[in-house]
């Protein structure tokens, strides 16, 4: 009983949202939204400038000379300290 | 191959920039500075390594994989904690650990040991310009870790000593047997030696032991000993390897106090179902009571818990060997048994369990 007391319920809220809910065909723009569609935009004659996203860690690392005269040189004296197979 | 250069090791090719790896920039997963102009400042907080915390740079799209390779032996390598902490007693582990991080944990593997770089032990850098390699060359990335045993074994690098069939005539990569899903996933097991054979030499040699098996040998000795007890050659064994810091560069060393070629057969000390057999081929490791001496006083109380002589599988197969030319080339010949007398006095009371005290006896053979 409880239970067809609730579904009535909920199917009568349900009835009620549908009725107030506004038709899709019937919203009238507001004027200012109108205008500002139908406004036209001047083009740039220059380009705009976009700030560049430094990364400077493949410019470094994609050029062989650059990393030659950067990288650690080998130290001297390399021999291993340890003794036998490892 | 020949070490690469300094620069060689950094140099990033353009492939990868162009690739889907390379749309990240390198801040995202190396930190550091990237609007830098100097190498100095751009380091600073550089990670070199940022798979070791794959979960939050590699894992972003391979979750699945990284989160299994996250408990592989090759990224915890258990196996070691297990034989070393096995010989111990818990107050000593904390001076165990120390050694272990400075000697030994190199061995740890992340996702780009394998798939971007080589190891250090053959002298680092990139595999190929920062690509990430799916297939990780053997001799760069493999045998340059296990290369003065299994690498040497297999390419048939011991003076003397065929290289392993598979490689001589088939031309097989470790990937042939050891596969992607291998490496990954070591499926639980704490020791390499745990749990299922993977791989198998069955995987392949699916006849072996069957009933259609024209080989009488396999039948009879299919679950008694392990393959490499008739299919392998002789191994490398090596003892006491004694680890310090050096006082003059104060980099960890290790001296290594002798390697030979050995072929023993013992008892299995690693049975379970599926490694059934009583024997295996069993090489001497290069563990010693005092391996850890400069960290602390007997370290390895109990030493004696664990054999010297360890269960191996080298890597060295033929299909003719000494020992299986005949029944009594092994049955009777004491000389390929690991008997008591071959074995050091002081290291007795450890192998124990896998020493032969009979022989299998001569076979009669009929005229």
């Amino acid at each position: 009983m409880k239970r067809l007391r609730l579904i009535t319920l909920l199917g009568l809220g349900i009835l009620l949202l549908g009725a107030c809910s506004t038709q899709p065909g019937s919203v009238t723009p507001p004027a200012e939204t109108i205008a500002s569609v139908t406004k036209t935009v001047a083009i740039p004659t220059q380009p705009v400038a976009m700030e560049p996203v430094e990364d400077n860690c493949v410019t470094c690392h994609t050029d062989k000379e650059m990393l030659i005269n950067t990288s650690a040189p080998v130290e001297e004296n390399q021999e291993s300290e340890s003794e036998g197979v490892g | 191959m020949a070490p690469l250069e300094p620069w060689e090791k950094a140099l990033v090719s353009t492939s990868f920039i162009e690739s889907e790896h390379g749309q990240a920039s390198c801040s995202t997963c190396h930190l550091g500075d990237a609007r830098a102009k100097d190498k100095e400042t751009a380091h600073v907080n550089l990670v070199a390594t940022p798979d070791e915390i794959a979960q939050k740079t590699c894992g972003n799209c391979h979750q699945e994989i990284v989160t299994t390779n996250a408990t592989s032996l090759h990224s915890t390598q258990r196996g070691y904690f297990q034989v070393l902490y096995t010989r111990s007693i818990p107050e000593d582990h904390p001076a165990l650990d120390e050694a272990f991080g400075n000697h030994c944990a190199s061995c740890h593997t992340t996702c780009g040991d394998c798939h971007i770089s080589q190891p250090n032990s053959v002298g680092g850098g990139f595999l190929d310009g920062h690509n990430m390699v799916k297939t990780p060359p053997m001799t760069r990335t493999c045998t340059a870790c296990h290369g003065s045993r299994v690498g040497n074994e297999y390419m048939g690098k011991n003076e003397g000593y065929p290289g392993d069939v598979h490689f001589r005539q088939g031309r097989m990569n470790c990937i042939a047997c050891h596969d992607g899903q291998s490496m990954h996933d070591s499926e639980g097991a704490n020791h390499r030696y745990e749990g299922g054979q993977s791989p198998a030499c069955k995987d392949c040699h699916q006849q072996v032991g069957k009933i259609n098996d024209t080989i009488a040998q396999h039948q009879i000795h299919q679950d008694k000993l392990s393959c490499q007890t008739c299919h392998s050659i002789s191994y490398t064994s090596c003892d006491s390897c004694h680890l310090s810091i050096s006082e003059s560069s104060g980099n960890p060393i290790f001296k290594t106090a002798a390697t030979y070629s050995t072929f023993f057969i013992g008892k299995n000390n690693r049975q379970s179902e599926e490694r059934p057999y009583e024997y295996t081929v069993l090489r001497h490791i290069p563990v010693d009571p005092n391996n850890f001496d400069y960290y602390g006083e007997n370290l390895l109380p109990n030493f004696d818990l664990l054999p010297t002589w360890a269960y191996a599988t080298p890597h060295n197969i033929q299909r003719v060997t000494p020992q299986n030319q005949s029944c009594n080339a092994c049955h009777g010949n004491a000389e390929i048994f690991l008997t008591a007398d071959k074995v050091k006095p002081e290291e007795l009371e450890a192998n124990l369990n896998i020493i032969v005290d009979q022989v299998p006896p001569e076979v009669p053979v009929t005229p």
